[in-house]
């Protein structure tokens, strides 16, 4: 069956550059000597005069983003996470500080190719960009949405940030019914009542199936993809955590910032408000440490971002429901 | 002096004594840069050899200015302002809360709040090279013929960035972009030999590819033919300007203090007073 082919977010990223690059004669290209890993070759070879090679100066390429967006353009910057938000961010912020329709794209988020090793393997990115005003922060769970996503921020009016990861995974459909995805506005993609999983990025898949698993023993479980960082869906944080009182937070990330701190922000603002009763929470992360080299399954296994970490936190944190509720 | 070129110094004079205004006024800012610049901006804005329409800021045909070294923000302002860009009354809010006039320069896309004649955000420095080139692959991708002027400073010439941004334009062969360095030799801590030598700059940006001119920033007739000569370039072109910090105010000049320190009451009152007698030697 062809949609359960395997594909990165890069893939549906590159893909849906080559729609833009049909239907939007101002949106143009920017790499810095990656165009094939970023999937932005097809566009190199399609759309020429709009594809700004800028070798490999990361520098110079995010203020000459800025320059095209100056002349209302729509320039996708595109190279690695880790050097783009990671080496660029002064740039970046003057950037944003003019609030130009920039958007930025960090491949190879999270491990990359595993190979390459902690030097090219991005836990910041998320942290860095939702700290910047006016940014949007869109992280897609499946190359389909990818597509998607690009398209959106296409249409944003303002910078943007889109992360993206190498990572072959299957499609969301496979595990559930996804509806198009809106930014700002969190997927449900279960309803449950014991618990809820609040993932981004490669995690939801593996939130999706941790769920089935503790479906098995009896639990209920709620899925929420965040594929907005930000602006971000506080609503759907509250009602989903007020109503289970469990929650856990799923991304490849540092674990002391990006979603896991942005939740727990949220549900300890509304405490008092929206929420009154304590609420338990796990979360998954980069726990203090850099990557290393390795195939990506054995990274994702030892630094435990997959399904059976969740579920293992899924007994800790209903262990502390019912401590709260006791 | 042609009558033109008298006039426009004239204007310069003023300016200069509308920036030492404004810096005292906030207590904040950058003198040594902003009077040395005086002359080049005068020409640009007032003397018109940027393509430009105050009462049209967006005219899709201007010129564009991008300022990298923004901390000169003060001849900037005064500058445009001067020109008719926005209201004079305006420059005394310089660095004040809520002011248009941020200290280090502000461009905010789609917004009302932004101010006619400022082109790009600005301030830390080696960015606005790599803006201007921005601007000047857009411009060629939609074959249009506006030129893209980028006013550095020399010690800016120390970050990365900006030889990134040569490699860039030399590269994508942006002869519509023109550089040109604000070639003053300090900045805010000694001398740029001292802090940081440039060493042959010149030599530098030749192997780079580049048309190099070099131009006298006090001199109208030099700085008109430079810039005329730049325009008419068929090659990416670096104005090596030569100027003196702090022009004009002689305990001021060529001293590397004056970057970016501010005139106590009796220095102000010293200084406009050397600026006027210089004004009116002119009428």
């Amino acid at each position: 069956m062809s949609e359960l082919k395997l594909q990165a977010t890069r893939d549906g990223f590159g893909e849906a550059m080559l729609q833009l690059g049909t239907e939007n004669q101002q949106v143009v290209a920017l790499c810095a000597d990656l165009s094939d890993s970023l999937r932005l070759d097809k566009f190199k070879k399609i759309f020429p005069s709009r594809y700004v090679e800028c070798g490999v100066a990361e520098q110079n390429m995010m203020s000459v983003g800025a320059g095209l967006a100056l002349a209302k353009k729509i320039p996708f910057i595109a190279s690695f996470a880790v050097f783009n938000p990671g080496r660029n961010l002064d740039q970046l912020r003057v950037a944003t500080y003019s609030e130009l329709n920039i958007k930025v794209v960090g491949g190879y988020a999270g491990f990359g190719n595993g190979g390459d090793g902690a030097t090219h393997q991005a836990f910041e990115d998320l942290a860095i960009m939702s700290s910047l005003p006016k940014m949007t922060v869109l992280v897609p769970a499946d190359a389909k949405q990818a597509h998607e996503l690009t398209l959106l921020a296409s249409q944003v009016e303002g910078p943007c940030y889109l992360r993206l990861g190498r990572v072959e995974l299957e499609p969301l459909d496979k595990f559930a019914k996804i509806e198009k995805v809106s930014i700002g506005q969190a997927q449900i993609l279960k309803k449950g009542q014991d618990l809820s999983i609040f993932a981004t990025g490669l995690m939801v898949q593996e939130a999706l199936k941790a769920s089935l698993e503790l479906e098995k023993i009896g639990m209920s479980v709620e899925v929420l993809n965040f594929h907005t960082i930000k602006p971000l869906d506080h609503q759907a944080i509250i009602k989903s955590s007020q109503k289970t009182q469990a929650v856990i937070v799923a991304a490849e990330h540092e674990i002391n910032s990006g979603l896991t701190s942005l939740v727990a922000q949220s549900i300890t603002q509304a405490m008092g408000r929206e929420i009154n009763q304590a609420i338990a929470m796990e979360s998954i992360g980069m726990e203090n440490s850099f990557g290393e080299s390795a195939k990506n399954e054995d990274l994702l296994k030892k630094y435990k971002f997959n399904y059976l970490e969740i579920i293992r936190k899924a007994k800790l944190v209903l262990n502390k429901k019912k401590r709260i509720n006791s | 002096m042609p009558a033109d070129y008298k006039s426009l110094s004239r204007i310069s004079w003023q300016i200069r004594q509308d920036i030492l205004a404004m810096i005292y006024q906030a207590k904040s800012g950058h003198p040594g840069g902003s009077l040395g610049m005086t002359d080049l901006f005068v020409s640009l804005f007032i003397g018109k050899l940027l393509r430009h329409d105050p009462k049209r800021p967006d005219w899709e045909k201007r010129d564009y200015f991008f300022l990298s070294n923004g901390h000169i923000s003060p001849v900037f302002y005064a500058t445009l302002a001067k020109a008719g860009f926005f209201s004079k009354t305006e420059l005394m809010t310089f660095r004040q809360l809520n002011s248009r006039l941020q200290g280090h320069p502000h461009f905010i896309f789609n917004s009302n709040h932004r101010l006619a004649g400022v082109e790009n955000s600005s301030g830390p420095l080696g960015q606005g090279l790599s803006q201007a080139a921005g601007m000047a692959i857009a411009l060629k991708m939609d074959q249009k013929k506006n030129k893209v002027f980028c006013l550095m400073s020399d010690g800016e010439q120390q970050e990365g960035q900006i030889w990134e941004a040569y490699q860039f334009i030399i590269h994508h062969k942006l002869d519509n972009l023109i550089g040109i360095i604000d070639y003053n030799q300090i900045q805010i801590s000694g001398k740029t030999k001292d802090v940081m030598g440039l060493g042959n700059l010149k030599l530098k940006l030749i192997s780079f590819g580049f048309k190099v001119l070099d131009m006298d920033a006090h001199d109208f007739q030099d700085i008109f033919a430079k810039i005329e000569q730049a325009k008419n370039s068929k090659q990416p072109t670096i104005i090596l300007a030569k100027s003196v910090p702090g022009k004009g105010v002689s305990f001021m000049e060529n001293d590397y203090r004056w970057h970016g320190r501010v005139p106590s009451e009796s220095e102000y009152q010293q200084a406009v007073k050397e600026l006027m007698i210089k004004e009116k030697s002119l009428v």
